[in-house]
């Protein structure tokens, strides 16, 4: 089902993009505000447009996010995502370029030039691949019909080019600063809901069309919404506060669904494959982030999947070790000898459980806990401290 | 006072809510007492800023390379107590080394930095008291890769305190190690 990938075209684009000045082509007044047609397959903004300004700053971003280090250095789930981009793009296909970042919580993003960015943590929330359909789908909508360049439009009157660059690279998932731009950020936010829900018909049509499940696409909101309900209180996301509200999506969204005459399933063994390599790595990310509430909804739902259960089980222990605010640790310690039973737990598990039984008073145990750990993991890089530990529980027992 | 224009500089993405506050020298070979817990001797000429936990120190830039010292911290309270997520998680007096090396990497995460990757988490010993130490590489907030090493003391009075060296990887970190490794083996609890 994937288009052929043509080749690159060449880019008369850059020869006249690297000739404009910056800070000139973001301060031209050049073109009327309001709605555009949607970009045409390999269409570049003509050389004094103000989009051509909006495109300048963001192969910048596109260079220093490359050069960052946060791309993932796995050039198979790379590929896998643009694989997804090329089956929903069609011939917009080659002028879109994903990255996926190694980055906890759940976003992506889509800048004007093409330059697309989809976090680890959203991957991480995704149940198949027709739910990261939907968010692909979504974000190539807001390429296709030209949304950053209308957004930015919208408020340039009020800024000067420096917050300009900073709410455009922010936007991106490139944050550099700019503290002072949030407020002026603010006040174009109602105007981009409506890019939003735009975005989620046109995404919803295309993956749709494309072979994938249409139901899928309200389930990845009911999942965010189980998630959001978890937190104690609400904590302002950069993610909820640029779109509308998760349940108006949700609604849409499975009214959309309904309707549909498609019935599309696809494959998930690729998905699968390449979410179980990485899943631990991103679930410890998330941890650090210490929002151990929403954390245990992804896990919960992990779990009931039956996919990676060592990991799931190990970080299902972990978020009730970690979170200070439960007290009786039983549960934790139950998680961690479930994880123990599979063949794909960490060896991390026998640690945190010795860690956990040290903390009981169990000093027996906590001890054959830091002998296991050190047993399936011999070149254990905390060896040392480990040793130190069992020492020290000899002493006591 | 050329150094202190330099660090302004180096200091400008900082700056932009605090202003260049009061950075002094630090007297290299004099014995320097730090938030009533650690006594090192500093032996380089660094510069020096006092926060609400201790002190920060630096040769080039805050942003460059810098030394922390934290001290003090109580049970039931977060590592650091400025512009951090309200739910950073806190100290508790019953954590160990590696629940330390846990709280440091939320700490490093709440700052907006990423791909933390912690090793050689191993005992250490300050005044012959047990305290251990580990290192770090990790990604700030606009993608600089960054590398680290934290010494660690769990004291039944003075809480958890913690010394620290970080600097961009690149150039930085290797430039000031010896200077930073030196410092470490100074230190003394008071
Ligand atoms: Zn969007």
């Amino acid at each position: 089902m994937t288009p052929p990938v043509k080749p690159l075209p060449p880019a008369p684009s850059r020869v006249f993009r690297t000739t404009l000045a910056l800070g000139l082509a973001l301060t031209a007044a050049a073109c009327a505000g309001g709605p555009r047609a949607d970009l045409k397959p390999g269409q570049v903004p003509a050389a004094d447009s103000t989009e051509a300004g909006l495109w300048l700053v963001m192969d910048k971003a596109e260079t220093r996010l490359k050069t960052s280090g946060r791309v993932i250095p796995d050039p198979e789930l790379q590929a896998y995502v643009q694989d997804i981009v090329c089956r929903l793009a069609a011939e917009h296909c080659t002028h879109i370029r994903s990255y996926v970042v190694r980055r906890p919580g759940f976003n992506a993003s889509m800048a004007p030039n093409g330059f697309m960015s989809v976090w680890s943590g959203l991957l991480l929330r995704c149940e198949n691949e027709d739910q990261l359909a939907t968010v692909i789908g979504h974000e190539i909508s807001h390429y296709v019909r030209r949304h950053s360049v209308q957004r930015w439009e919208a408020m340039r009157d009020s800024l000067t080019a420096a917050q300009v660059f900073g709410i455009v690279t922010a936007t991106a998932g490139v944050p550099l600063g700019g503290f002072a731009v949030l407020g002026a950020y603010g006040q174009v936010q109602a105007y981009s809901r409506d890019h939003e829900r735009e975005a989620d018909a046109m995404g919803f049509t295309l993956m749709s069309d494309n072979g994938y499940a249409p139901e899928a696409a309200p389930q990845l909101w009911e999942n965010l919404i189980a998630e959001k309900d978890a937190a104690e209180e609400d904590k302002p996301d950069p993610f909820f506060a640029s779109h509308p509200p998760s349940e108006e999506r949700m609604q849409t969204l499975s009214e959309l669904a309904a309707a549909s005459d498609r019935h599309g399933t696809v494959d998930n063994s690729r998905f699968e494959a390449l979410m179980a390599r990485h899943r631990a790595t991103w679930l410890e990310d998330e941890l650090d982030l210490g929002h151990y509430a929403e954390m245990q909804v992804v896990l919960d739902r992990l779990k009931d999947s039956g996919t990676s259960p060592g990991v799931t089980w190990y970080y299902l222990g972990e978020v009730l070790r970690r979170d200070a605010e439960v007290e009786d640790k039983e549960e934790a310690v139950a998680a961690l000898r479930r994880a123990l039973t599979y063949d794909d737990v960490p060896a991390e598990a026998h640690r945190s459980l010795g860690l956990l039984l040290h903390r009981q008073g169990d000093h027996a145990d906590a001890r054959d806990a830091f002998e296991n750990y050190l047993a399936v993991a011999p070149g254990a890089d905390d060896r040392a401290m480990i040793e130190f530990y069992i020492k020290k529980l000899e002493t006591k027992s | 006072m050329i150094r202190f224009s330099k660090l302004c500089t180096g200091l400008l993405a900082l700056a932009l809510l605090a202003g260049c506050t009061t950075i002094t020298e630090v007297p290299p070979t004099k014995k320097h007492e730090i938030g009533g817990v650690f006594r090192v001797v500093p032996g380089t000429a660094w510069n020096a800023k006092t926060t609400n936990r201790g002190e920060i120190w630096t040769v080039n830039g805050f942003g460059l390379e810098r030394m922390a010292f934290i001290t003090k911290v109580e049970d039931g309270k977060p590592l650091v107590t400025q512009g951090q997520d309200k739910d950073a998680p806190t100290f508790r007096a019953d954590m160990n080394a590696t629940d330390v090396v846990n709280l440091y990497e939320a700490l490093l995460t709440s700052s907006g930095y990423s791909q933390i990757e912690v090793s050689n988490l191993r005992p250490h010993t300050i005044s012959g008291q047990d305290a251990f130490r580990f290192d770090y590489t990790a990604f700030n907030r606009s993608g600089l890769a960054k590398q680290g090493m934290v010494v660690g003391l769990i004291d039944p009075e003075k809480g958890l305190n913690l010394a620290t060296y970080e600097a961009a990887s690149e150039h930085y970190y290797d430039a000031s190690l010896a200077a930073a490794e030196s410092v470490l083996a100074s230190l003394e609890k008071i």
